[in-house]
């Protein structure tokens, strides 16, 4: 079961995105007791995933989208899974090798922090998943 | 970046300041480097460069958070770095050192874990 007290969401206006790292932590730091390096790559995964739907908020400044990080605790399984969702859609100009470049090492970020890593693209907007097995064991 | 008003950012507590340690610059960057702050950072190590200092070292001791927007101003520092200047990035531990060997950079990079080796690898190559 999933447990209530140990779920969060939270709604960012696209532009008050580089706040969402420092709610996660914060929520983080309620609910578990997790070592230095643990929560160092949690926070750091989540940033990444936050970056990725914000890139083109910020290409974009009359860009008014907003963006959904929600945060579930499974207490039976031990595992955390994190959603960001937006509604927009990836910059489509693939064209610049820097940003083609910047975005590819995000992905390997989370792929590296996270246990498991989806990204899901509609034409609706993208939905990055990041899941932690066996959390506080 | 942050331009304009409407939903408010709050500022990232970033700060860069720059020093002369012998023939080296030393970037010091406190704070965190996320995608807000990177391109502040990128502009420091930007203009540093352009002096040609015979080195740069980049010190991330006192950075409590490093996002691959970072670490991507370090990988594009080392392409601009024009010989003979030389360049080394100072980390340690899980924020900053971690994350940049994760990604392999470490092999790319001359990373040092203290400001002294760092000091001493610009000098002896």
């Amino acid at each position: 079961m999933i447990d209530p007290a140990l779920c969060g969401r939270v709604s960012l206006p696209m532009r008050a995105a580089p706040r969402g790292p420092a709610e996660f932590g914060s929520w983080l730091d309620t609910h578990f007791t997790l070592g230095a390096q643990q929560f160092s790559d949690l926070l750091l995964a989540v940033n990444e995933a936050i970056a990725n739907a914000a890139e083109f908020a910020y290409a974009d400044a009359s860009h008014r989208g907003t963006m959904d990080v929600t945060a579930a605790y499974d207490l039976d399984s031990d595992i955390l899974a994190v959603t960001v969702n937006d509604r927009g859609r990836w910059r489509q100009n693939f064209s610049a090798p820097a940003t083609v470049q910047a975005r590819g090492r995000g992905i390997q970020l989370m792929v590296a922090l996270a246990d498991e890593v989806t990204i899901d693209r509609t034409p609706q907007g993208t939905h990055v998943t990041l899941t932690w097995t066996d959390l506080t064991r | 970046m942050v331009e304009q008003s409407g939903d408010s950012v709050d500022p990232t507590n970033f700060q860069v300041a720059k020093h002369q340690v012998d023939q080296a610059v030393v970037l010091t960057v406190s704070g965190e480097v996320d995608m807000l702050s990177a391109p502040q950072l990128s502009e420091a190590v930007h203009t540093a460069l352009a002096a040609r200092p015979a080195a740069l070292i980049v010190d991330l001791s006192k950075v409590d958070f490093l996002a691959s927007a970072g670490m991507t101003v370090l990988v594009s520092a080392l392409d601009e770095v024009v010989p003979p200047t030389r360049f080394a990035v100072v980390a340690y531990g899980a924020a900053t050192s971690r994350p940049i060997k994760l990604m392999g950079l470490d092999s790319i990079l001359s990373l040092h874990s203290s400001l002294d080796s760092a000091l001493i690898g610009v000098v002896d190559g």
